[in-house]
């Protein structure tokens, strides 16, 4: 319940802000900070609840679910019913289609007993689909699980549910729609329209982490593509329409390969479902080439939210021209949307294409690429945000490079590094907002002197900055320390009773070094530019320091990159034990079923 | 919590609570507080108070030392489930008598700068801020000698380069400043890089062997060498591994401490104020490289640790190498500086090189010692150095001259540490530079080879060199005729926050000699100092593991409980090479003590006859091939030239390629192909759509109409467009994949 409430009370919100006078401006952008901060209590009780060892885990949520659904079977069917998904349940690792099922001497009885009759059969066929779904490995950590038909008709349902990877992110997204909405009240255009707009971003975005059903998840995709693509576009900078045309086609490009790979796993085999859970219970059936053809179609679509090289472009465009509370959201929450799906999607359904040496050399090089080139990039900029946009493209790849490594430590800094990610880019946009709002430019060559006149923020920039620099001690480093443990362990790690034969060799990662390096050299020779020195012009000895709506922004990034630095554990323990399963799970999937 | 770490971690966060409260003021109060300095001047003085009271009880006066050290270790990070190949991360601590020592240099050298600071800052913007700072790096410089954790101590050597990096820039406001300080980071960014690739690999080779553990402390790094000789120890089959592992591990030592060609970032951070150039990058994050590798020495010494024989390995004698170079390359740059500042930062990269090649021949108490010297008596001549800067205001040699008698303290403590880094007898710097020198001969006798005596060649000669360029800094400053008249008058004795650290630093560039000398409970005759050091790594439990069994993974049930033994005992176990080593070590003993008394004396005279007698400030100008060689010291070997002037430009060439290979190709490609499906093809279909479809029914005259019409749609709202390719690529993509699968 409190998901659902987490979900949708921005969408009740969005329709209370649509219904205030247009002019009242301060009364929208309060009651909007208000829904927000509705939205985030149900999200921080779920988050300290979810360690509870007594909670009730999606299997035990799934299997009583499947008592109801038997319950209220015909009498008739109900018998069959039982008998079936009890096999279902007990040769999950190897279930058979519906059809095989059918075709079984003993098994074609039981069918002949609920086939024609409608009613017995979706009954039929729900029973067996959530007893797979009980199943499937990742569902001993997945926790506040709520299940209900949809559409019937074509067997999607409504099923929520949060684990160790998806509420991090959850929390990230609640706390940072907070801190926008508060940073936004300097916007005066169209006031009511930006912050309806918003809300409706905020349920997508929650939806997409907490959706289990495929269907659901992509129609929780689509909805973050349609507000973002206005906020960019009407509140956005002079080549705004271009930048947000561009990040609606890109996405929308992806979007729609990975519907292709969804509506190819629905109709594979038979199994007529989109439940995430089923579909992964069965993956151990998908043969090798479908397997590859669904991570291709669905790496496409991640890849594009990542992004990954080459299909990142967009993202430099989209930075720039959306205003400040846009990028905060696209760059901290909005990019792990990709990274969540390589972990949630490409990876628990296709396992085996997975963990092929083709897709582990891929996606290691791509990682590679990512860094250094994305590095190399930034480092060119002469754009304060086109500088941090292509910051994040080097960051992630340090996603792609833990991912690629298959390594407990690799699996957990890719991770860790998604949310540090969020918070210290999320911080790195606010601080150019910050600066833009008073200089109403980002050219980094006519910057300078800024620490002079204003050492508060300058306070907030280096913590902002060095997190994302990996200085020990911040956030960043812990991802990325662990990211180079856990890749250049790949080679030595011990793979014994796991389908993974190839490991990321070590000189993939030997290459990704420089970027170490590079990384220091585009940070700090920004910093140097923008807040040491002289100031470069008359007007920056007038700025004022931050204001109290900027502190009040700042504060929670700034506290949240020293606490994850300073004590990684608060995030660590809380992931460990799902991400344990989770690699777990993909490494061996290949092997024995 | 054992007592001596619970004294350790007391030293440990004093510094750090100073800092965090003026942490927390600021952020409450958007400024420091005005009394950040007494605060952390109070955390410093505290801490050296414990730090000397576990000397005097637990090192200096008792026994061998601390013999079993006492240790705590808590787990930081636990990534994974416990038996499934977790990566465990303790913050180890354990007591030993390096430890000790180091916590007495550093807090010896940080209490003296915080007292001189407190003057010399004075008058700056910004005043609390420095000590702010300051805070930060004590703390993190005393955390660094602290934990027996590899990567720990990486953590910590992370935040003591980046304290380096705001203190070089401390004066922001100049363009120089925050040069120095970005190359000062991005330069030790290139060894770290190294360094944590180095820390990677011997956590994936030992997380194999001993899994669900911390593999990361010294006792389990030591203890996988002390295995090498068993047929199933962790570096079995990996021993390649163990070579790149050395020099990766090294590499970190390269950028910290300074060496060729790393060195380039340690002149220019002089750009920093004065006493920080004495507390960081003279007495104490500078020597971290050193200290880290002879914590790792038996990494670095691999098969030969085990008998004693450290002369075969190759990393050693590449360390050694290095060190050398460093040594004589460093050392003939400080001859043509005309910056006071400069030529002693050229000088400790010298004296840094020393030490690693102590290291490298295998002695890392000559190392620790030479270490533990250094730090008094160069921290005294960069406080001494800001003395006088303080006086003239200026830096360079030319503006100074005759200020031996308007700054009579400076000068003489000045002399005192020059004498005492020439190598004077009776000043400590003579026996440590003479135990590494003695060190490096008998290496060469030992291994016999010509090539073995390059060490022992270029520190022999920047011995000499040494007592050269350290009395020309000093004739030039304090003797001879004023350079600048109206400097000169102005100049005068600094206050005595600054002379009395003055004159502490400068009596323990004698006394710390002392330490060496055969006195104290329970000495082991002249080589007591080294003895403390050696005792730590040389491990009789692992010499008896590898001569008994190999079997027992765990001798140590507690990793932690490492127990070490005296280093005659350990000799008396390994092989007869140590003994012929000890043995070489004497017979080349006094000769050398005769030799580097001569090139002392020759040094000192000849920089007085030089700068003094013939008042000539360019030596090398009087004779003509020497005026070429000049222009190269001058030019820093084009060293500098070749990082700033074409590594820089050229990154930055290949940074501006890249940004615009991607705005024009990979940007290109996308923009063409939208362009291809959104308004080409679409003006296809549309064509096709017009002509074919509507033709047929609506006759040509309207198509014309209609069809320019749609094409100036298609043109300006493209979007609509892109939903039709995006249908009809849904279309082709799921036939595709239904096909395949």
């Amino acid at each position: 319940m409190l998901l659902t409430l987490s979900i949708f009370i921005p969408m009740l919100g969005m329709v209370v802000v649509l219904l205030l006078p247009k002019d009242n401006h301060n009364l929208i952008r309060w009651t909007s900070v208000g829904i927000a901060v509705a939205t985030f209590i149900p999200i921080v009780v779920l988050t300290m609840g979810y360690t509870d060892p007594d909670g009730e885990s999606a299997a035990d949520t799934l299997l009583a679910e499947r008592e109801r659904v038997i319950a209220e079977a015909p009498e008739a069917a109900r018998a069959a019913i039982l008998a079936l998904t009890a096999e279902g349940v007990a040769e999950a690792n190897d279930p058979g289609t519906m059809s095989d099922l059918a075709a079984d001497d003993e098994r074609a009885a039981h069918w002949s007993l609920v086939k024609g009759d409608r009613e017995a059969e979706a009954a039929y066929h729900e029973a067996w689909e959530l007893a797979i779904a009980a199943q499937a490995a990742i569902s001993q950590n997945l926790k506040y699980v709520e299940y209900g038909n949809w559409i019937p008709t074509f067997n999607i349902n409504y099923i929520l549910g949060v684990d160790g990877l998806s509420l991090p992110l959850i929390f990230l997204s609640g706390l940072l729609f907070i801190l926008c909405f508060v940073y936004s009240f300097n916007i005066t255009k169209g006031v009511k329209a930006y912050y309806a707009l918003f809300l409706l971003l905020e349920t997508g975005l929650i939806g997409v982490f907490a959706a289990l059903d495929f269907f659901l998840f992509y129609v929780f995709w689509e909805i973050v593509l349609l507000p973002m693509y206005f906020l960019i576009g009407y509140w956005g900078g002079p080549n705004r329409i271009y930048a947000a045309i561009k990040f609606f086609i890109y996405t929308l490009v992806g979007s729609v390969v990975m519907l292709v790979a969804m509506l190819a796993l629905y109709w594979q085999g038979g199994y007529d479902t989109f439940n995430l859970l089923t579909l992964i219970g069965m993956s151990g059936n998908f043969d090798a080439t479908f397997q590859m053809w669904i991570f291709m179609a669905l790496f496409l679509g991640f890849a594009i939210k990542v992004p990954v090289f080459p299909f990142h472009t967009w993202l430099p465009d989209a930075h720039v021209q959306a205003p400040t509370a846009v990028s905060v959201i696209l760059a901290g929450v909005l990019l792990k949307m990709g990274g969540y799906g390589f972990f949630r999607f490409s990876y628990t359904l296709a396992p085996e294409a997975g963990t092929s040496e083709f897709m582990v050399m891929f996606i290691g090089l791509l990682g590679l690429i990512n860094i250094v080139y994305g590095a190399l990039c930034a480092m060119a900029q002469t754009d304060f945000k086109s500088l941090v946009a292509y910051s994040s493209v080097s960051h992630m790849g340090f996603v792609l490079l833990g991912l690629a490594a298959f390594t407990p430590e690799g699996i957990m800094g890719s991770v860790f590094q998604m949310f540090s990610h969020g918070v210290s880019s999320a911080m790195m946009f606010l601080l150019v907002g910050v600066l833009y709002d008073r200089a109403h430019h980002r050219d980094l060559n006519k910057f300078g002197g800024i620490g002079l006149q204003m050492p508060y923020y300058t306070g907030f920039a280096i913590i902002g900055f060095f997190t994302s620099l990996g200085l020990p001690g911040l956030a960043g480093f812990i991802g990325e320390m662990s990211v180079f443990m856990g890749s250049l362990n790949a080679e030595g790690f011990d793979w014994s009773g796991t389908s993974l034969y190839a490991p990321l060799p070590r000189w993939v990662v030997y290459a990704a070094l420089p970027g170490v390096v590079l990384t220091a050299g585009y940070i700090l020779w920004a910093v140097q530019r923008v807040y040491m020195g002289e100031a470069k012009k008359e007007e920056y000895k007038t700025y004022s320091d931050l204001s109290g709506r900027e502190v009040f922004s700042l504060v929670p990034l700034a506290a949240m990159c020293i606490v994850l630095g300073v004590w990684p554990r608060v995030l660590i323990d809380f992931m460990n034990p799902t991400l344990d399963v989770l690699r777990e799970f993909i490494t061996t999937a290949g092997i024995g079923g | 919590m054992p007592n001596l770490v619970m004294l350790a971690l007391l030293v440990v966060v004093l510094p750090l609570a100073a800092w965090t409260y003026g942490f927390l003021y600021a952020f409450f109060n958007r400024r420091l507080p005005s009394y950040q300095d007494k605060l952390a001047t109070a955390a410093i003085s505290g801490s050296l108070v414990i730090a000397l009271y576990m000397f005097f009880t637990e090192v200096l006066f008792v026994g061998s030392g601390i013999t079993n050290p006492e240790s705590w270790s808590f787990t930081w990070i636990q990534i994974g489930v416990t038996g499934h190949h977790p990566f465990i991360l303790n913050l180890d601590l354990a007591v030993d008598n390096i430890t000790v020592i180091m916590f007495v240099v550093v807090t010896i050298v940080a209490t003296c700068v915080h007292w001189y600071s407190q003057s010399y800052m004075e008058d700056e913007d910004r005043y609390s801020r420095f000590f702010f700072y300051l805070g930060l790096f004590t703390f993190s410089m005393l955390a660094c000698v602290a934990t027996t954790n590899l990567l720990m101590l990486f953590i910590f050597w992370e935040l003591v380069g980046v304290c380096s990096y705001f203190l070089i820039g401390f004066f922001f406001l100049k363009k120089s400043a925050g040069d120095a300080s970005k190359k000062a980071f991005v330069v030790n960014r290139i060894g770290d890089g190294c360094f944590m690739a180095g820390i990677c690999l011997i956590y994936s080779v030992l997380s194999r062997y001993w899994p669900d553990e911390g593999v990361l402390s010294f006792a389990r790094i030591w203890e996988s060498i002390a295995l090498l000789g068993a047929a199933d120890g962790p570096w079995v089959g990996n021993e390649s591994l163990l070579t790149a592992v050395g020099l990766l591990v090294f590499m970190g030592c390269v950028s910290k401490s300074a060496q060729f060609p790393l060195h380039i970032w340690l002149p220019d951070a002089m750009e920093g104020p004065t006493p920080v150039s004495a507390l960081i990058h003279a007495a104490t994050m500078v020597v971290a490289g050193v200290y880290m590798i002879v914590r790792m020495f038996p990494l670095m010494a691999g098969e030969g640790y085990l008998s004693g024989n450290y002369f075969d390995s190759p990393v050693l004698f590449i360390i050694a190498c290095f060190g050398a170079i460093t040594a004589i390359f460093a050392g003939t740059i400080a001859l043509a500086q005309s910056d006071l500042k400069k030529g002693l930062a050229y000088s400790t990269c010298s004296q840094l090189g020393y030490m690693v090649l102590a290291v490298g021949v295998g002695s890392i108490g000559a190392a620790m010692f030479h270490l533990f010297t250094h730090a008094f008596f160069k921290a005294c001549l960069f406080l001494g150095s800001g003395s006088v800067i303080h006086a003239v205001h200026s830096q360079e040699m030319s503006d100074m001259g005759g200020l031996k008698d308007k700054m009579p303290h400076t000068r003489w403590t000045f002399l005192i540490s020059c004498l005492a880094i020439a190598g004077t007898p009776l000043f400590s710097g003579f026996m440590s530079k003479e135990a590494i020198l003695g060190q490096a001969a008998a290496y060469g006798l030992q291994v016999g080879a010509f090539w073995a005596w390059f060490p022992f060649v270029l520190g022999g000669i920047t011995a000499f060199l040494t007592a050269f360029y350290m009395f020309r800094l000093y004739w030039l400053t304090f003797h001879g005729e004023p350079g600048d008249q109206q400097k000169f008058d102005h100049a005068h004795e600094s206050p005595s926050k600054m002379i009395v650290p003055l004159w502490a630093l400068a009596a323990l560039a004698i006394v710390s000699a002392g330490i060496a000398m055969p006195f104290g409970a329970g000495h082991t005759g002249g080589h007591w100092f080294q003895d403390r050091v050696n005792d730590q790594v040389i491990v009789k439990d692992y010499l008896a593991v590898n001569a008994s069994t190999a079997e027992s993974r765990s001798v140590f049930g507690d990793q932690q409980q490492v127990h070490l033994v005296h280093h005659h005992d350990a000799a008396a176990i390994a092989s007869p090479v140590v003994e012929e080593f000890h043995h070489n070590f004497h017979s080349v003993h006094y000769p050398l003590l005769g030799g580097s008394i001569v090139a002392v004396i020759f040094g000192i005279a000849g920089s007085f006859f030089f700068f003094v007698r013939n008042r000539n400030k360019d030596f090398l100008a009087d004779i003509p091939p020497a005026v070429e060689y000049r222009r190269v010291l001058q030019n820093l070997y084009y060293v500098d030239w070749f990082a700033c002037e074409r590594v820089v430009p050229t990154t930055k060439d290949v940074a501006d390629a890249a940004g615009r290979f991607d705005n024009r190709v990979v940007d290109g490609i996308v923009n063409g192909t939208a362009r291809f499906f959104g308004r080409d093809l679409g003006w296809a279909v549309g064509r096709i759509d017009n002509i074919v479809v509507d033709g047929a029914v609506n006759g040509a005259g309207w198509l014309m109409m209609a069809g320019g019409s749609l094409f100036r749609g298609m043109v300006n709202g493209r979007i609509q467009d892109y939903v039709k390719f995006t249908a009809v690529c849904m279309g082709v993509l799921l036939l595709w994949v239904l096909a395949a699968g």
